[in-house]
């Protein structure tokens, strides 16, 4: 289920100031890399060059077709989407990822034991690991904030008026609102969030279109991660058979084998002896139950009773 | 007087041991891991735990058999001489028939075998091949994401679970009949352990060719009352 609240992301409107960025910094706390050098320049606006850790929230910046001689940036929010169906909820073992009562998704650190199988699971690359407390991190909509009656500390920063913060519902039709509003100078414009991963917890108005401010336009979780999640049914499935099979196999090899003294080796003749009788080396695989004379044996006795069957039949139709 | 064969010396019962037991032991505490609805049931402190001795034994699981190999270099090559010797027809007429043979062994008389049943050495190549998968994989997935790009770790981690679901199979069937709970192979968990000696008998029954030829040479032959 899709989350009830939501944050809305306008990209029309961002001016790349990375206010939201810091705000998510310095209310969780998170150190920032301040020695020189630590922070390597990546060919863009962007830093850092990705989310770790420590960076939960980073705002894109992507360089687009210029129009009018302007340079013109498309600017992206890369945090944490809130899915509705969150992969990286499906994989946790220790229930850390979870999904929160107003449907976002956080992770609690008190469970975390940093298997890192969320990171692995998110489309969006979204979770990462924190070197310094061996735990996965990523933006929790500031749970802890909403708990007290706040907004998330993202939003409360932004001086643009880019992001705003409310029921979800509420928050994609203002985001439908807005994208009608602006569609005659963005024609590419675009809501994203309403039914990705079933519907995300950020709502997003993208002027240049999903690809331009780098989200994907179709997200899913990894097909590795799909397969993996049908893996434990498939071992189930695969370990019973295998006991299936054992158990007939016991049971057909019930009173067989061989005693430990059957099998000699005459070593003067260089040949194996089965109960002391060299064996032959070109004995059938099969062994048959009986030998030639004893099967045609039976076959004529079989033969006589039938004879003897229709004769008695025969008998009685003539009383 | 009975005549047995030293059919594993101490260092191959050390490997296969190392592997059995640290492979187990990673089996279990990985379960909690590979069905995460598991993990839930178990609680933090258990699943947290067993993280724990799933790391520490995964080591352990690659360090300790490659002890065993340095300690004794010849058992490597003696295992791969023996995985990728040449099939002959009995090794196929082995294969043939074993389906048939494990459901009514009293209706067959199986082919003469080497050193290791062509079946079994499908079964160890497979058995290897996924040693190899969960050394690796284990060490990317203890590097972690932290330096590894994140792509390198998920593949990694579908490995080691591709990996776990082929791992438990076999291990059913190779517990089956290597601890002698098939009824003809009863007595073969001995060449395992203590002395890593199997009777003459035994060794004519399962792997006819190699005993021959190993009681025809008299070398690693022993008797005892």
């Amino acid at each position: 289920m899709a989350s009830s609240i939501a944050i809305l992301f306008d990209a029309s409107k961002c001016t790349g100031c990375k206010g939201c960025q810091v705000a998510c910094k310095q209310w969780n706390q998170l150190p920032a890399p301040l020695d020189f050098g630590d922070a390597p320049f990546s060919g863009s606006y962007e830093s850092p060059a990705e989310n770790s850790g420590d960076t939960w929230l980073r705002v894109t910046f992507d360089e687009i077709e210029p129009r009018e001689d302007e340079v013109t940036i498309a600017f992206g929010r890369d945090a944490c989407r809130h899915c509705a169906d969150a992969p990286c909820v499906s994989v946790c073992s220790s229930g850390a990822c979870h999904k929160t009562s107003n449907g976002a998704v956080a992770i609690d650190s008190s469970k975390c034991f940093g298997c890192q199988y969320c990171i692995a699971a998110c489309p969006f690359d979204s979770p990462k690991f924190c070197e310094r407390e061996k735990k996965a991190k990523k933006c929790s909509l500031c749970q802890d904030r909403l708990q007290n009656g706040l907004t998330p500390s993202c939003m409360k920063s932004c001086t643009a008026d880019a992001l705003d913060f409310g029921a979800r519902s509420d928050m994609i039709a203002k985001a439908q609102r807005r994208a009608l509003e602006i569609k005659s100078k963005f024609p590419n414009v675009e809501v994203y969030g309403v039914n990705q991963m079933g519907g995300l917890g950020v709502i997003s108005i993208l002027p240049f279109g999903a690809d331009s401010h780098r989200e994907m336009v179709n997200p899913q979780a990894p097909l590795m991660t799909q397969i993996g999640n049908m893996l434990p049914t498939v071992a189930g499935v695969g370990v019973l058979g295998a006991l299936g099979v054992t158990a007939l196999a016991f049971m057909g090899g019930r009173g067989s084998g061989y005693s430990e003294e059957q099998y000699t080796y005459d070593n003067v003749r260089r040949v194996t002896c089965d109960g002391g009788k060299p064996m032959d080396p070109n004995a059938p695989i099969v062994k048959l139950g009986l030998k030639k004379e004893e099967k045609a044996d039976t076959k004529e006795v079989k033969a006589s009773k039938k004879t003897v069957k229709a004769s008695e039949g025969e008998v009685k139709k003539n009383d | 007087m009975t005549r047995y064969i030293r059919r594993h010396n101490f260092w191959a019962r050390f490997v296969h041991w190392a592997y059995a037991v640290f492979g187990i032991v990673l089996l279990i505490t990985g379960l909690a891991l590979f069905v995460p609805g598991l993990g839930k049931v178990l609680g933090f402190e258990v699943l947290q735990a067993s993280s724990w001795v799933h790391r520490i034994v995964g080591i352990l699981f690659v360090a300790v058999p490659i002890i065993g190999y340095l300690a004794k270099p010849s058992n490597l090559k003696h295992i791969f001489q023996n995985l990728f010797r040449r099939w002959d027809k009995d090794d196929v007429d082995f294969m043939k028939f074993f389906p048939l043979y494990l459901f009514n062994p009293k209706k067959y008389h199986m082919p003469k075998q080497h050193y290791i049943k062509s079946g079994q050495r499908a079964s160890d190549i497979v058995m290897y091949l996924l040693i190899l998968i969960f050394m690796i994989s284990g060490v990317l997935m203890l590097i972690g994401t932290g330096i590894l790009p994140v792509w390198i770790f998920a593949i990694a981690k579908f490995a080691h679970q591709i990996a776990f679901v082929i791992f438990a199979i076999l291990l059913v069937v190779h517990i089956f009949l290597g601890a002698g709970i098939f009824q003809p192979y009863r007595r073969l968990p001995r060449g395992m352990f203590g002395d890593g000696l199997v009777s003459e008998s035994d060794a004519l029954y399962h792997w006819g060719h190699w005993a021959e030829e190993e009681l025809a040479s008299g070398e690693n032959v022993v008797e005892k009352s």
